[in-house]
Formats: C-alpha cells, structure tokens, sequence
C-alpha cells in the first residue's frame, strides 16, 4: 500500500490532507474537522483528536484549540437498544 | 514468520507470565470459528481479534475510501481496526467478543475479502489523498451523483442484519454514585464510597476488574474483590445531566445518580509515520494483552518508544528467545509492507536504520480517556508535557461542572499507588459534596 501518514482511521484522513487544511487557513480542531472529516467515524475521536492536535500544535507553534465536545455514543449502540428508549420500551414504561 | 500461540513452559518458571498463562492453560477448551468460510482454531472466552491473530489472520477489514487493509492494533476497543461481522451483526470489533464454538466471522468493506481486495486500486489512485472537495464538484452534476453511488457503494461498516431485531428492552438504576472504570482508581472510589455510606454503581468494558493491571505482562493474575453493584463487558456510551445510558450485551441500562466519577485511565495512541496503519503496527498494551493471553503477535519485533510496556515486553520477549530490536528513545519514520508490516524505519539519537520485522510496537506514553468526562461537561485543558488534552480538576477531582469527577490516570501520570490513594481522595470528596447538598 502507499505510504500515506494516516491520522483518521475510521475516516481515511491522511496527514497531507490535514497540512492541505492548514495551508488554507483552518487552524482550529473544529475546522479541520469540517474541512477533512476526521473524527468523524466509527471511534469518534478517540485516536486522531491527539494526533491532529499534535499536527496543529507542530505547525502553528501554539497549543491547539480545544477539541470538539466528544459525541455520544463511546461505541455503536445496537439500533435494537436504542429504539427502547421511546416511548414503549423499558420497565420503568410498562 | 506468522503469530504464534506461546505456553508457559517457554517461559522462566515462576515469572509472573508462567503463572498466568499456566492457569489459562488449566482451563483452555478448544472451539472452532469460522472466518470467511476458514475454520480456526480458537480457545473458548478468548479475544476473537487473537484467535484470528493466532491463526495467522491479521487483515480483518479494509478502509472506507482507499481500502487499506485494517487489523487489530489496540486490542482494547480503542482504534476499530478489528471490526467484523459476527453471525449477521454488524461492526462487532473482535477484541472484545469472547471466542465461542460455531461463532461465524466475515470480514467488512472487503471485496470479496479482506485478505484480497479488489478497490485497493483507490489507494493507488490517489497517492496523497482523495479530495473528496474538488472530486465531487468540479465535473459536474451526474458526474457527481455516480461518484456518490458508487462511495455510498464502497464505503460504510458492513452490511445490516437479514432480519430486524426488535426492541430490546431497557432497564433503570438509580444510585448516589455512578463510577466508570474498574482499575485501581476506580476499585478504590467505589470501596470507600461504600464505607461513606453512599450507594454506588461501578461500570468497566472489560469482562472483569483490574484496569490497565490487567495488561501488565510482569504482574501475577490478580483478582480484585469488587464490594459493591458493578456491570462488566459494559460501556457507558453516553452521558448527560439527567441520566448516563450503560450499554451491556446489547441492551441499555438508564442511570441516574447524584454524582458521576470518571476514572477512564488512558488510551494509548499510533503516532504519525508513513503507512502506521498497516496491520502488525500495534500499540505496546496491545502486544502486553496478547502474551496475556499466550499469543506471540510476532517472531521479529521492533519496540519504538519510551513507555514502561515497551520495557516489560521487550523483557519478556527476551526471556523467550524472540529477537527484538528496542529503541525506547527513537521514533518511527516509516513502516514498510504490502498487507502486513515487514520492515521498519526507525531514528534514534540522530541516526536512522532500517529493521525487518513482522511487528512494530509503538510504546509512547498513553493519553487520557478524557471523552466520557468531556461529555458530562468538564473542562479540558492541553498538556504541553505529553501532547494531549486531559480534564480539567481540582486537588480533589473535582471538575468545574457539579456533580462531575475524575479520578487515577485520566488526570495526570500516577504510580500505581497514587492511583489507588486518588481514587480515596476523590470519593471522600464527593461524600463531602454530596452530603452538604442533602
Ligand atoms: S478496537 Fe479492537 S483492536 Fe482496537
């Protein structure tokens, strides 16, 4: 495979395409993230906030933003689990 | 050379390794799985992503856009590399699913597997990257709804179930204290909330207590009592004011409490480095879990980074006779391999060289889990020491939103005994608060 820097893995971003971001003016998390869609797959976040904040950090000289807020949920929830919470769903419904 | 399953014999008798594996050995039932219509062999209550591992099956899954192969790397739920479709779930990752005799396994995004796939040709194609901001403008509007049919097509996580499951029903707690995370921090909070006379709830992913002890290759097998309610192989995936939803075995448990304790420790994170997604690039604590679990990931190792797991498990690998290459103070330049990692670059004090090998380890100090407590609402702050985000707290662990706590090694570096006298610190805090909200 090629050698690309990946920094989202859930996402496909590699490390060219968040510079590519930089050069045209999103220096903060949240705009990288529009611009590029990292943390935006399966994890969220969990491993690429670090690394682009690091990639951030590196280019601008100064502490990164801080991150989005962290969306839920932590991992992927089952639909099934999910549908209960409505109206018609646990014990505390019946 | 492929993984391999380890015993205790290869092992120093009486190493703290020995031991743990001997008693995994005095329990060990086979099963047999079954991995895109391959049997293997597994050991039942295992880590799929390790039996897979075991039998010599790394690549689990290819990338959404480019279709690089993906395998297991954090083997703690962390990285989603190991995605699978176990019977027809979707998007079940492997290192948290217990082998089971009979359990049938697919790969996902993979045409037609993922050992062998056939868009791979996407990551030729756009050596750089693929900018999906241009190449779906500037040819026009059917141009662009092809392309869109044809990512819709190729991307996503797996394929949906044949039938619909059903509502699985929800159930409801209520307690003065929910505590996530069962490691020393946690263990501790819960113990003395318990002797404060308060009710508390202890929620931890993994199938049972011990944290980040759980993965320490040079600990004997431990089994910390637990005094109080607690839910294992539970993930407390959403929090809010009013209440926290637990997720265990697929259905949820509402919680609502008075206040909320996060003692999530710590992640451990890939740096950046050209191809640090090939399968075999792991991180230490994942290499430490898998000798846990009498799994060698490789034969020819190379460990990069300053982190104490690097340390153990090169020590270990030693003890075995596995030839290991162990640069604590370098930095990984490059990894090399078509599916799997064969090679590695590696710089340390100034000179660089170049190491075969079919695992790479990357020991750099872990960073805190700080997502579920960013969630409730606590401040975060940049570390400028460790290059990291890590919660807002007090001396006491207390956040700047009520009701909301951190506790062990999602705050700060701690030895293992300060962890244990944080965790006290911290609920005698909140049985303090809570008592004066009374
Ligand atoms: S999430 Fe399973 S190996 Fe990382």
């Amino acid at each position: 495979m090629t050698a690309k820097v990946m920094l989202c893995r859930c996402e496909d971003v590699t490390l060219d395409e968040v510079d590519e971001a930089i050069a045209l003016g999103h220096t903060d998390i949240e705009s990288v993230k529009r611009y590029t869609g990292f943390g935006t797959g399966w994890c969220q976040g969990k491993q690429c906030v670090t690394l682009c904040a690091r990639v951030l950090a590196e280019r601008t000289g100064e502490a990164p933003t801080l991150p989005f807020t962290p969306r839920p949920p932590v991992h992927p929830v089952p639909l099934g689990a999910l549908a209960s919470l409505g109206a018609h769903g646990g014990d505390d419904d019946a | 050379m492929a993984p391999r399953r380890i015993d205790a014999r290869e092992l120093p008798a009486g190493s703290a390794l020995a031991r743990r594996l001997a008693q995994i050995e005095k329990v060990a039932r086979a099963v047999t799985l079954e991995h895109d219509g391959t049997p293997v062999e597994a050991r039942a209550g295992e880590p799929v992503a390790l039996s897979l591992a075991a039998a010599g099956r790394l690549t689990l899954a290819r990338s959404p856009k480019y279709h690089r192969p993906r395998g297991a790397a954090c083997l703690r739920g962390d990285c989603d590399g190991c995605l699978v479709r176990a019977g027809d779930q979707p998007g079940v990752m492997a290192c948290r699913l217990a082998a089971d005799s009979g359990m049938k396994l697919t790969s996902q995004n993979a045409f037609p597997t993922a050992g062998f796939d056939v868009f791979a040709v996407t990551d030729w194609f756009f050596p750089k990257h693929l900018d999906h901001h241009r190449l779906m403008v500037d040819f026009g509007d059917a141009v662009n709804r092809t392309m869109q049919v044809f990512a819709r097509r190729m991307a996503g996580s797996g394929t949906l179930p044949e039938l619909p499951t059903g509502v699985v029903p929800h159930r409801t707690r209520d307690v003065d204290v929910l505590v996530v995370g069962a490691g020393r921090a946690g263990l501790a909070a819960v113990e003395t909330l318990a002797r404060e006379g308060l009710s508390a709830l202890l929620v931890d992913e993994e199938p049972a207590p011990g944290g980040a002890q759980r993965d320490r290759v040079d600990l004997a097998p431990e089994r910390p009592t637990v005094s109080v309610d607690a839910m294992f192989d539970a993930t407390a995936a959403a929090t809010y004011a009013n209440e926290t939803l637990v997720v265990q075995h697929g259905a949820i448990t509402r919680v609502t409490c008075r206040a909320r304790l996060f003692a999530t420790g710590t992640r451990d994170v890939i740096p950046a480095f050209a191809r640090n997604d090939l399968p075999g690039v792991v991180t230490a604590r994942a290499f430490a879990r898998a000798l846990t679990w009498g799994v060698l990931l490789g034969e020819r190792v190379v460990i990069v980074g300053p982190a104490a797991t690097g340390a153990r498990v090169n020590e270990v690998l030693r003890a075995l006779g596995v030839k290991t290459v162990y640069a604590p103070d370098g930095e990984v330049v490059e990894a090399h391999g078509a599916t799997a990692v064969r090679k590695v670059t590696v710089r340390e004090k100034g000179a660089t060289a170049e190491h075969r090998c079919d695992v790479l380890v990357c020991a750099d100090e872990p960073v805190p889990a700080y997502e579920l407590a960013g969630q409730a609402g606590a401040g975060l702050a940049w570390d400028h020491d460790r290059r990291c985000f890590a919660p807002r707290s007090d001396d006491e662990g207390a956040t700047e939103r009520d009701g909301v706590y951190v506790a062990g090694t999602v705050r700060r570096r701690m030895s293992d005994e300060q962890r244990s006298d944080d965790g006290v610190r911290v609920a005698r805090r909140i049985a303090r608060d809570l008592r004066g909200s009374r």
